[in-house]
């Protein structure tokens, strides 16, 4: 079928499978490999994009759901001016360290929990970040990394 | 230092399963469906055009893959045979039975042993294709049990020594302590799941891998594809995490796209599903460890008796170091000269096993920690108390034959930790309360309990395996006054973020300036494995050198200056019994949970962990503050260990075994959440080493202290690792069931 959307601000029109996963149809079709496939389809969480300002694991999207809808994937996290908090996060919660396998779907998720205007309890974003397996910063480490930019963007985090 | 070379941008961040080449052949293996059993006959599906079947028939070279003998003796894998052992190491019983092969020849010795390649362009035929060759096997009875695999003599190698006089003092004892504890395999979980590329011009074979030992890999690959090294080239884009689980398996991978490349001339590509990963790649060796004790009056320690049966799977396989440092682990830290120790690496029908974080440490001293705090009970005295009394002291050998320098050190780790966490405070109260209750649903007190456990992590791998290495570092002062790092040892998070910055401002160079050369043989010197062990006494003083090196000569000459350093023996007072390792860290634990009295849930109330590292700045974070994030994922990777079962996904075999007969366990994190954890240094000038740079020690003390806890808490005995709930349950269960039986007729 063929499938138009905009992906990180740009028109793309394509002809996929209407069951093509949309990681498969960022990997495969569009070469942007920032979004990582490697572990079990949503086992994880770490093949993240939003998708219509939500939050998607793209291993379970297929096509057809894409279709007229709006993907922002890590390389268009990464290009967007109006999001400065790209270097932030990595700052602060990769530390400095953005050559991770999981860096693009920390930031995903991140990025994800500063969009809620509320403030926000420790223990959302500990379920938030629960998903996260990086043997390199710990668990523990990206929450810490997480309260730093929570405090540098004025938020209070409870807890 | 991102570098386009053919169109494939190999830089940090870009992944070797992110390399999309045009022309590519994707690669499946056809993989055995049975365990054991002679091939009888393998029919192939019509082929398209474009498309390859490649198998044992297309190898130019050796079809014999490693051993552990292949770590320190470089001659294997040219001829296919592995010469001997140095230094009187594990005895070879019948090594050659057991060596890995490229592809099954005749028989398969496992589910999912490689049988043939399939190549193609399009990945969902490759794989089709692969599903539709049909083997048609012969098969016979296979073992999955190791103690049956003892029982049947498939034993790999054998090691046994006797020390004092171990037989009598069994009859001279007040009392004798028989436990039996299992310790099973675990998955690396690593980030990015096995892949490689390769091509072929006709007169350079370039490899995109992810394996820790480059230089290794050319060394296999060269015996497979029968051609001289120098025209091997291997290069290591970003490894998504390794764990140590990159070294064997990646081998063998990035040897079938070379093979591919080779036979097609075109550019290949293999990468494993998660799925593909998980199933068929090695996991922790799994072990079973019978320890007897003799212990007097005062329930101190008269003899000890070590049994170690180790799964190897069904081949031998890189664990060699492990082994070595299990054998050092298993016998502990305690004062006992009438020794008898026992180690068997079997063979069962099951994917060959290997090393994991911690390298065969975990493994060790998780049986001889829970076993001393048994011990500590049986003498009713508190763990810190009994083990106190027996720590070895000056005068005394460690159990495992080897004398060390720094006696005071492991009593101060002790004692530092047991002050910190408040520990015999806490252990006299929980024990009181769990005498006050009769059973665990009984209870009006939370369930709770504080395990203790003291452990060392030896430094670098043996001595003479690195003097055998020999590795190198070159480092260039440029004029725009960057210095270039050129080494294969491949660790861009931990040793260019935690010890270059703060090396080079230790010899006054611009710590920001540096660049950490991709690695690649055809420019790289030889550095040896990339195994966070390896970082402190390896790396750290081959980096300390030659910038001391080039901040003299920076005096003298002007830039560009370049100098290459390498390993040299570290110069040490000369003793008997030395220990083949260039140093220890120590480390000790103390572990407090609370468990769920109706889920078995395990929460964890505080870990406390001191090592023997000094603290300083090369110590800690490139900020300078106190945080130590490797040592606290380290930590959180023990607490996986002593738990394992958090993804609630015990593997097993298809078609083979299913629910408690699994025989690994898959770690994860969905569980973990903010561990309160309190790290803390000896510090000190005596006691060298330092944490981050040894690496890998703060996950060995954790399980066993974490199973010392739940033992007290829950007042069942715990000699499982790891410990889910559903094993808690178990126990509880089995007990009651005992205790209803009492009295019955």
């Amino acid at each position: 079928m063929k499938v138009e959307f905009l992906i990180n601000g740009k028109k793309t029109a394509l002809n996929v499978g209407p069951l093509k996963a949309l990681v498969d149809i960022l990997r495969d079709d569009l070469a942007m490999k920032g979004t990582k496939k490697g572990n079990s389809p949503a086992e994880y969480g770490c093949e993240l994009v939003f998708l219509n300002g939500e939050l998607v694991d793209a291993s379970l999207i297929p096509a057809f759901r894409v279709d007229k809808g709006e993907i922002l994937t890590i390389e268009g996290i990464k290009q967007r001016k109006d999001f400065p908090d790209y270097e932030r996060i990595v700052r602060e919660v990769l530390k400095g360290n953005d050559r991770l396998y999981c860096a693009g779907n920390i930031v995903m998720l991140v990025k994800a929990l500063f969009m809620e205007k509320k403030n926000n309890d420790i223990e959302a974003v500990k379920e938030a970040l629960s998903e996260v397996i990086c043997s390199e910063i710990g668990f523990s480490g990206i929450v810490e990394g997480v309260k730093r930019l929570s405090s540098l963007r004025g938020k209070r985090i409870r807890g | 230092m991102a570098v386009r070379e053919k169109g494939i941008e190999v830089s940090p961040g870009n992944f070797v399963s992110d390399i999309d080449l045009k022309g590519m052949l994707k690669v499946s293996i056809v993989r055995s469906s049975i365990p054991s059993g002679e091939i009888e006959e393998i029919k192939l599906p019509k082929i398209p055009a474009g498309y390859w079947i490649i198998g044992r028939e297309s190898v130019p070279g050796t079809n014999f893959f490693v051993t552990n003998a292949s770590l320190i003796d470089d001659t294997v894998g040219k001829d296919g045979s592995s010469q001997g052992l140095s230094e009187g190491e594990m005895g070879k019983e019948s090594c050659g039975k057991y060596r890995r092969l490229w592809f099954a020849e005749g028989r398969v010795n496992y589910p999912g042993e490689p049988i043939l390649l399939v190549a193609g362009p399009d990945l969902h035929i490759v794989r089709e294709l692969a599903s539709s060759v049909t083997v048609k096997y012969r098969e016979d009875g296979y073992i999955t049990d190791p103690i049956e695999a003892l029982k049947e003599g498939r034993i790999i190698r054998r090691e046994s020594f006797d020390r004092g006089n171990y037989e009598s003092i069994y009859r001279e004892a007040y009392q004798v302590v028989e436990e039996e504890y299992e310790i099973r395999g675990q998955e690396h979980l690593y980030d990015e799941p096995q892949a490689a590329v390769a091509t072929w011009d006709g007169k350079l074979l370039t490899v995109y891998t992810q394996c820790q030992d480059p230089f290794l890999l050319r060394v296999y690959l060269a015996a497979l594809l029968n051609l001289p090294e120098k025209r091997i080239r291997v290069v290591l884009p970003s490894t998504g995490g390794a764990l140590n689980g990159k070294l064997e398996d990646a081998i063998l991978v990035a040897g079938y796209v070379s093979l591919v490349s080779f036979v097609t001339s075109l550019p290949a590509k293999l990468a494993y599903t998660r799925e593909e990963d998980l199933d068929y790649t090695s996991k922790s060796y799994p072990v079973i460890a019978r320890y007897r004790s003799a212990v007097d009056s005062n329930g101190d320690l008269m003899g000890l008796s070590v049994t170690l049966i180790v799964d190897s799977g069904a081949y031998e396989t890189f664990g060699y170091d492990s082994l070595l440092r299990m054998r050092l682990a298993s016998l502990g830290v305690y004062r006992c000269n009438d020794i008898h120790f026992e180690m068997y690496l079997v063979s069962t029908n099951k994917v060959p096993f290997g090393v994991m974080e911690g390298m065969g440490s975990p493994q060790g001293f998780s049986g001889i920690e829970i076993h001393s705090s048994r011990l500590a009970e049986i003498a009713q005295v508190d763990p810190f108390v009994w083990k106190k009394r027996n720590l070895i002291s000056k005068g005394f050998i460690l159990p495992s034959g080897y004398a060390i320098e720094e006696y005071e050190t492991p009593l101060l780790v002790l004692e530092r930790v047991v002050s910190i966490s408040d520990f015999q405070r806490k252990y006299s109260a929980y024990e009181m309360a769990k005498k006050r209750r009769s059973n665990v649903e009984s209870g009006t007190f939370p369930l709770r309990g504080i395990g203790l456990s003291l452990c060392f992590q030896p430094a670098g791998l043996p001595d003479y395996y690195e003097k055998k290495r020999k590795s190198s570092v070159i480092l260039k002062f440029d004029r725009n006054r960057n210095i270039t790092v050129f080494s294969s040892f491949f660790d861009y998070s931990g040793l260019e973020r935690l010890i270059v910055s703060g090396l080079l401002e230790k010899y006054g160079f611009d710590g920001s300036r540096y660049i950490w050369e991709l690695v690649d043989t055809q420019i790289s010197p030889d550095t040896g494995p990339s195994l966070p062990v390896r970082r402190g006494m390896i790396m750290k003083p081959l980096l300390e050198r030659g910038l001391n090196m080039l901040k003299r000569k920076r005096l003298n000459s002007i830039p560009p200056l370049s100098v290459k350093v390498s390993y040299r023996n570290p110069s040490r007072r000369r003793q008997p019994n030395k220990l083949p390792y260039s140093g220890l860290v120590w480390v000790g634990t103390v572990v407090e949970v609370e468990v769920d009295p109706i889920t078995f849930n395990v929460a964890f109330r505080g870990i406390w962990v001191v090592t023997s590292g000094k603290g300083d700045k090369l110590d800690l974070d490139s900020s300078g503050t106190s945080e130590v994030p490797s040592l606290i994922s380290e930590v959180e990777a023990g607490v996986m260990h002593g738990l394992g079962f958090v993804l609630g996904r015990r593997r097993n075999f298809k078609g083979l075994h299913s629910g408690e007969n699994s025989f690994y366990v898959v770690r994860g994190g969905f569980t973990v959440r903010e561990i309160p954890l309190k790290i803390d240094f000896l510090g000190g000038e005596k006691n060298s080493g330092c944490f981050n740079c040894t690496g890998e020690v703060g996950i060995v003390g954790v399980a066993p202290a974490f199973i010392a806890a739940v033992s007290q808490a829950t007042g069942v005995y715990i000699n499982k690792m790891p410990v889910a709930p559903s094993v808690i349950q178990d126990y509880i269960d089995s007990e009651n069931a005992e205790a209803e039986n009492v009295g019955t007729p």
